[in-house]
């Protein structure tokens, strides 16, 4: 079997956070616990899940933005936390991201030739008129021209300064790029834009995506491969029809029945997901989605289910899974 | 509908200063009980739109043309018959009900204040009447809420407060602009289940603002289209979705991300909206507009109806284009 680009094993990541007041103790916030997954050679991950699952938190572990509390992060076979720090600052050109909002990724003091080449600046590269050249082809690459390199951020509209997100992150030819709702934060025909130029973006380089958003109909669009977070921990991880077709776990169920319908005659009353999400500072105990299942009995108070393989292509963290999927849960637990 | 309409709005121009108009000639009608959205992407004048129903436009825009609400024309009122009407007839509930709601009161004080402003009573009622709004919109344990601030309630929850402070007078007409879209996608459906439970329960029509189609498909009547601050298309939902009829419409229908069906491609608009202060001549989609021939940069197409019960500002549109050739 081939390595893959990129083999996550076990991540987690725990903040300290002051308590109420300043006689409660601290207490350990669990953004991310124990995330495993591998992303192939020119393949998209879709990562989605609510405000506070995770996702982003895992995005910037990938990266090594941030030290993660457990876990591994393999990029071609090498462990990133054990390599050299000099080794990794290269292997950081292979690895790039896109944020969710343009304006406050760009520095609005800097032309967009620099901004764009920033990140062979930091390789070490001159700027030089071969260096221009470049970044005036990587502007047509992104559907912007090089008339655009010597003009200002805050020249462009949201759709474009995303653009040019996308031209910086592209620049230093990596391999894998974090798209952190890199098209949230868009207007639907910039954003349909934006998708399909990510998707021609990854046919021409080769490119790998881990692809974080909240919303499954936008993922759909390009991922291959879901996985879906809830509370620090992936739930379900599917290839993507298999997904969609059926979804296992009963909060992919319920966050696929959240979406809003696409024409008006399906509309129809829908079993919602009843409730907030708890606080990740204290989920609840055994499997952190039971108060709000409908499926939930006794041992999901108590245990936690582990994310296994359901089927040879799936892998759901449910106790019920199998029942559910059959169709069997929907009876017996709902009553 | 043959009842006169709640909310008529006609020819409403809003520009906030020579070179900068919002809204040009928007004209719709809300009828009592109906849903009524209003959708268009960042700059359609789609919430300017909302903000000169509610009067809430700063004193430096320029407003004309008319809206009517029970048959008075509230561009005629005081500022002071004006906020008696908002809060008492028309209920409003923004986007971000942090920035609306005060950090420093509790939620109880802050629905009572609404409740007792319309309805004068004793404090004690006030806060049994605020009880019963909380409950009405699903806040779960009411009265232990009604004792927290703003900062400990979750995006959901203060959305739900929001709601319950519009509704506390029963308005006639609620206007939301954009309720749902800093809320995660479960807390929006069961916001969306909580407007369509309150019109069936109140009959309390609702003026939409979102830049979601899919919002649209699942809670409106009838939907009006903006784009570059005018209205280019208005139709029931299923006429808008089955056939669209200005080119816009299409497009945004074709670059909405969807569940079904093949994940194809999407469509795509191409091009970004026009800058407010250089307008391209004739229609202002033109630009961008996959269909545009040269006749439509010679004038601006009316909004003109289809059907009884559709209107597009588009000179190919069927029906309208022996017009446009004349």
């Amino acid at each position: 079997m081939t390595t893959p680009l990129l083999s996550v094993d076990g991540l987690s990541k725990e903040f300290p956070v002051a308590g109420d007041n300043w006689l409660a103790p601290r207490q350990t916030l669990r953004a991310v616990q124990s995330v495993s997954f591998e992303l192939g050679s020119r393949q998209t991950l879709g990562l989605v899940g609510e405000s506070g699952c995770g996702k982003s938190t895992t995005g910037r572990l990938i990266l090594q933005l941030i030290e993660p509390t457990a876990g591994t992060v393999r990029f071609n076979g090498r462990d990133l936390a054990t390599m050299p720090r000099e080794e990794l600052r290269q292997l950081r050109s292979s690895m790039q991201i896109i944020f969710q909002d343009p304006q406050a990724s760009l520095n609005p003091r800097h032309r967009v030739e620099e901004l764009i080449l920033e990140p062979l600046y930091a390789q070490g590269e001159k700027p030089s008129a071969k260096l221009t050249n470049y970044a005036g082809e990587l502007l047509d690459k992104v559907g912007l021209s090089r008339r655009h390199l010597t003009r200002f951020p805050h020249e462009f509209s949201g759709g474009q300064r995303q653009r040019i997100g996308i031209a910086r992150a592209i620049a230093s030819k990596p391999q894998l790029i974090v798209c952190d709702e890199a098209v949230s934060a868009l207007d639907v025909s910039v954003q349909a834009q934006v998708i399909n130029l990510l998707q021609d973006l990854q046919d021409e380089l080769g490119l790998s995506y881990l692809f974080i958003g909240h919303d499954l109909a936008v993922v759909r669009h390009i991922a291959d491969t879901m996985a879906i977070m809830y509370l620090g921990r992936i739930v379900e991880m599917a290839p993507k029809r298999e997904f969609y077709a059926l979804p296992m776990h009963p909060y992919s169920q319920a966050l696929l029945g959240s979406v809003p319908v696409s024409h008006p005659s399906k509309r129809h009353a829908r079993k919602r997901l009843e409730g907030e999400i708890p606080s990740p500072l204290n989920p609840p105990t055994g499997c952190h989605f039971h108060p709000r299942c409908r499926f939930a009995r006794d041992i999901c108070k108590v245990q936690v289910p582990q994310l296994r393989s359901v089927t040879p292509t799936r892998q759901a963290a449910c106790h019920f899974a199998e029942e559910i999927a059959a169709g069997e849960g929907l009876t017996t637990g709902a009553s | 509908m043959t009842a006169a309409p709640l909310l008529s709005v006609r020819d409403l121009t809003v520009s906030f200063n020579t070179r900068f108009t919002a809204v040009r000639e928007a004209s719709f009608d809300v009828h009592p009980g109906e849903l009524v959205g209003v959708v268009g992407e960042s700059g359609s004048g789609k919430s300017v739109s909302a903000l000169a129903v509610m009067g809430l436009l700063p004193p430096t825009a320029k407003v004309t043309g008319s809206i009517h609400f029970e048959g008075r024309d509230l561009l005629t009122l005081s500022r002071r018959e004006l906020r008696k009407l908002r809060g008492r007839d028309i209920g409003i509930i923004f986007q971000e009900p942090m920035t609306s709601l005060n950090p420093v009161f509790t939620i109880g004080d802050q629905i009572t204040e609404a409740v007792r402003v319309h309805d004068p009573m004793s404090r004690k009622a006030a806060w049994d009447r605020a009880t019963e709004l909380l409950e009405k919109v699903g806040v779960p344990a009411p009265r232990r809420r009604l004792q927290d601030y703003p900062h400990q309630l979750s995006g959901g929850l203060r959305q739900r407060v929001m709601i319950a402070i519009a509704l506390s007078s029963s308005p006639k007409l609620l206007i939301a602009d954009e309720p749902t879209t800093a809320l995660d996608v479960t807390i929006q459906a069961q916001l969306l289940d909580l407007l369509n439970q309150l019109r069936q329960d109140f009959g309390t029509a609702i003026l939409l603002i979102t830049h979601n189609m899919g919002v649209m498909a699942e809670v409106a009547d009838r939907v009006v289209v903006m784009y570059a601050s005018r209205i280019v298309e208005e139709a029931t939902i299923f006429d808008l979705f089955d056939r669209p009829q200005h080119p816009y419409t299409s497009g945004l229908l074709g670059s909405t991300p969807e569940l079904d069906g093949e994940a194809h491609r999407l469509r795509t608009i191409a091009g970004a909206m026009p800058n407010p202060a250089e307008l391209p001549p004739g229609c202002l989609f033109a630009p961008r507009c996959p269909r545009a021939i040269p006749a439509c940069l010679d004038m601006q197409p009316p909004l003109l109806p289809i059907s009884p019960a559709q209107s597009a500002a588009c000179i190919l549109a069927p029906g309208l284009v022996a017009e446009g050739a004349r």
